[in-house]
């Protein structure tokens, strides 16, 4: 019997995935449970298993096309057997393209009239080879009809006079990236306040822990690692910030389960990366750190799981190390808030009438203002400050 | 309403494309004359497309039944009566004929008997045939006066010996042999019926290959069906004479890969490329642009001067009734102010012969040559059920593609039914389907137009019968 293989649902927001890579060719034998294909969703590659034995009859989705979730993408049996006839069709993957940029908001009917693009099937297949929404194309046939003259006339309009190194086509990580971004934007009423502290402390902290795991041949801590600590002990106390708006509703969180934002650079995911520390609240630094390495490494070499990169209840992002001294992130949708961490960079200050060389940090907080004001956001910061400047300990 | 003229249209010609220009523009309200100093339907309908039909429908016949081992008839002493061949022909024109002297009464517009000469952007003078004149004035003049038969350098036609198409329609005796000079359409389709005729038939082609102007791998099946039809194909062969000789004969020398050929035939038919019939329209006076004796126009019909139009062979390019027919309306609704535009891309090209021929969009070559990434799907007859249950072996369907798009360029047919087949691969064209699309529509089985759907289907290897 044939078996299907679909693509898989990760997440309920998953509304489709990217074929990464076939790792076997149709007529190969494949075993139950054994990789048969990496697929991104998410941010996430992943290695879907084969749902049963025998051999890969069809592959019916190429490489880096996308695929609805639930659509079958192979077909697994025995050796000459009839495969459905099925393709990821040029259509359907325009009318999911179309469903996926329909502003969330937009009335049902109109959101209707956007799905049932009139074009013929050229200039869909033209549009989609120049990687352009079809519904941004106004058609000039019969009824409103796009043809294939009027995308070559777009194209034509929408030709950039400037020389163009490279195209790159968003996709992947990057347009999930994308998608969030403007979402966030679109959807969240965006506050940021900044606050100085004084790094002396962590500084003296990571300097001591470091020289001690350092001398046990292993990578130290970073200053990321010492701020999800404190935020975390600041977030137990100020849980409003550690929430999200679901509806009509703010849910708060009891978890404190902070990502982080970093920069990968691998051969099986590269971008920005959320890497989630669960339970944070809960972990010592050493154990923060640890874990924070242990999933970059995962998603670097294609192995992160779900888990490792979802369930966030607030995000840091460090762009320090860059010698950025302040800046506004954006929130990571729907988490409340996001704290953004700059330089640590040594200043003059006057402690008690005197000017004193201290090394200064500035945390900026982007928050949600629908469901969190001003004074409990800066109440969160100044327990933070004082948490970094006084109190923390690994 | 014409205001200050007497006709808001006058039109030139009432062949195909010009009755049809005024039909359209009377169906648009405008007033409109019509100029011809011949017969009503032009040379479509009296000397060309209709009466060479009949011919080939009584060809048809006659090559079915010269086959018992095929069809299992066996009909003895098949004998022809030209006489009664020729009446029929004439009875269809005729009645056709009466069909467009009716559509013209009932589209109240003016008939015009005589010739007619430009002599202002908004006059035309008539000569009639009793020498008698007069001069129409008309807000726009449609030009759609046609072509006529080749004259060429190395002969002088007779219509005794050395025959034009126009002359060959009307023989009255079916001769011994044939030479027809021109392997394009009309060359072949004349070939085919004078050698059902029982004439013993040659070809001379100036080109490399039959049917020129067509997708390559047409022209070169052709040639061999028209070898196991027993007609003679020369093609590469340029004729430099042909002279009726003292013995009621013709002597034709021709070269052909630097070799002279000698040889008598009783008579010679002259098949090669119309002429335009520009001359004594005065339009070098008014300043119509022409090249090379045709009228330019571009896609709306205008010629150079505004308000006059130009359609059908006149005008060159694709010289078929059909071209003219939508030329015509194309011509009517600008001067009604549509905006209308010819798309030459989706016009068909058909051969009547059996097996049929028929083309539309580009060549294989036309489309490599434009920089297309070409991939080609085709599917042979001897492969379809239909073609086997008719007892039809020869032909194939061929859909030229743009790799990266689908786009389908071109589509070449031959094969029974092939010129009413290619009607749905041009609209799949004008609907801007891919091979995708045209591959995946249920055909009826059997059909000769499921092999248009496995050519389809081959572009991207998906055939199923082969």
């Amino acid at each position: 019997m044939v078996t299907d293989l679909v693509m898989p649902r990760y997440s309920l927001t998953m509304k489709k995935g990217t074929i990464i890579k076939w790792l076997k060719e149709e007529g190969e034998p494949v075993s139950k449970g054994e990789p048969v294909v990496e697929v991104e969703a998410d941010k996430v590659t992943t290695e879907v298993e084969a749902p049963a034995s025998g051999v890969l009859l069809k592959i019916c989705a190429q490489e880096q096309r996308e695929v609805p979730v639930g659509k079958p993408i192979a077909f697994i049996g025995e050796p000459g057997e009839p495969v459905p006839e099925v393709e990821v069709g040029v259509e359907e993957a325009v009318e999911e393209e179309t469903a996926a940029v329909a502003p969330a908001r937009v009335p049902e009917r109109e959101e209707k009239e956007a799905l049932r693009v009139r074009a013929s099937p050229l200039a869909r297949k033209l549009a989609e080879n120049h990687g352009i929404d079809i519904t941004l194309i106004p058609g000039t046939g019969p009824g409103g009809r796009v043809t294939r003259e009027d995308v070559l006339q777009y194209i034509e309009l929408h030709k950039d006079i400037r020389a163009v190194k490279e195209v790159i086509p968003i996709r992947g990580i990057q347009k999930t990236i994308a998608e969030h971004m403007s979402l966030s934007v679109k959807t969240v009423a965006h506050c940021s306040i900044t606050l100085q502290v004084d790094a002396s402390r962590i500084v003296e902290m990571r300097r001591r822990i470091s020289a001690e795991i350092e001398a046990q041949g292993k990578r130290g801590v970073s200053y990321t690692d010492i701020l999800v600590k404190a935020a975390a002990k600041a977030l137990k106390e100020n849980p409003i910030v550690n929430s999200t708006l679901d509806g009509e509703q703010l849910k708060v969180f009891d978890d404190v389960n902070i990502g982080v934002a970093v920069d990968v650079e691998g051969e099986k995911a590269s971008g920005l990366l959320v890497p989630v520390i669960r339970h944070a609240d809960q972990r010592s630094l050493l154990e923060i750190s640890e874990e924070s390495k242990a999933i970059i490494e995962r998603a670097r070499t294609g192995k992160a799981t779900h888990e490792d990169l979802t369930g966030g209840t607030f995000t840091i992002t460090n762009l320090g190390m860059f010698g950025i001294e302040t800046f506004v992130p954006i929130i990571n949708y729907p988490e409340t808030a996001i704290l953004g961490v700059g330089a640590i960079v040594e200043k003059p200050i006057i402690v008690q009438g005197e000017f004193k060389a201290r090394p200064l940090m500035n945390l900026t907080l982007s928050f949600d203002h629908r469901v969190v004001n001003g004074a409990p956001a800066a109440r969160f910061m100044q327990r933070l400050k004082k948490i970094l400047e006084e109190e923390i300990t690994d | 309403m014409a205001g200050p003229f007497s006709y808001d249209v006058a039109v030139i010609g009432a062949g195909i494309g010009g009755y049809v220009a005024a039909i359209r523009s009377s169906q648009l309200g405008k007033k409109v004359a019509l100029i011809e100093k011949d017969k009503l339907g032009g040379t479509c309908l009296n000397w060309g497309c209709i009466p060479t039909k009949t011919l080939l429908a009584t060809a048809n016949l006659i090559n079915e039944v010269k086959r018992p081992e095929e069809t299992g008839i066996h009909a003895e002493n098949v004998t022809i009566d030209f006489e009664r061949i020729r009446a029929r022909k004439d009875a269809v024109i005729s009645r056709l004929v009466d069909g467009v002297n009716f559509l013209i009464r009932k589209n109240n517009i003016q008939l015009v008997p005589g010739k007619g000469t430009i002599v202002s952007k908004n006059h035309i003078l008539i000569q009639k045939a009793n020498g008698a004149e007069e001069t129409i004035e008309a807000k726009n003049i449609v030009i759609a006066v046609g072509s006529e038969e080749p004259k060429p350098g190395y002969a002088e036609i007779d219509e005794e010996r050395i025959l034009s198409t126009r002359g060959a329609l009307a023989i009255k005796d079916i001769p011994k042999s044939l030479a027809v000079i021109g392997g394009d359409i009309m060359g072949i389709e004349f070939a085919y019926i004078f050698k059902a005729f029982g004439s013993d038939v040659k070809i001379f082609e100036e080109a490399s290959s039959l049917l020129p102007t067509l997708d390559s791998e047409l022209g070169r099946t052709y040639q061999r069906i028209l070898k196991k039809n027993d007609i003679e194909v020369h093609v590469a062969t340029e004729v430099k004479s042909a002279k009726a000789r003292l013995n009621g004969k013709v002597g034709l020398s021709a070269v052909s890969k630097g070799s002279l050929l000698e040889l008598e035939t009783d008579k010679v038919l002259i098949a090669t490329k119309r002429r335009p019939l520009t001359r004594e329209l005065g339009l070098e006076k008014i300043g119509v642009q022409t090249r090379d004796g045709f009228i330019v126009v571009d896609e709306h019909m205008r010629t150079s001067i505004l308000n006059i139009y130009a359609v059908g062979d006149i005008t060159g390019g694709k010289m078929f009734a059909h071209a003219a027919v939508a030329g015509g309306i194309v011509a009517a609704e600008n001067i009604a102010g549509l905006g209308s535009a010819i798309n030459y891309k989706t016009i068909p090209t058909c051969m009547y012969t059996s097996p049929e021929a028929a083309s539309v969009g580009l060549s294989e070559d036309e489309a490599k040559q434009e920089g297309y990434n070409v991939v080609v799907g085709k599917f042979p007859l001897l492969a379809s059920s239909a073609a086997l249950a008719m007892g039809e072996r020869e032909g194939f369907a061929k859909v030229v593609c743009d790799g990266e798009s689908g786009e389908i360029l071109g589509v070449h047919l031959i094969g029974p039914h092939a010129t009413d087949i290619i009607a749905e691969a041009a609209l799949a064209m004008k609907l801007e389907c891919t091979a995708e699309e045209l591959g995946s529509l249920i055909h009826a089985h059997p059909t000769i137009s499921e092999a248009l759907m496995e050519a389809a289907r081959a572009v991207s290897k998906k055939t199923i019968h082969i």
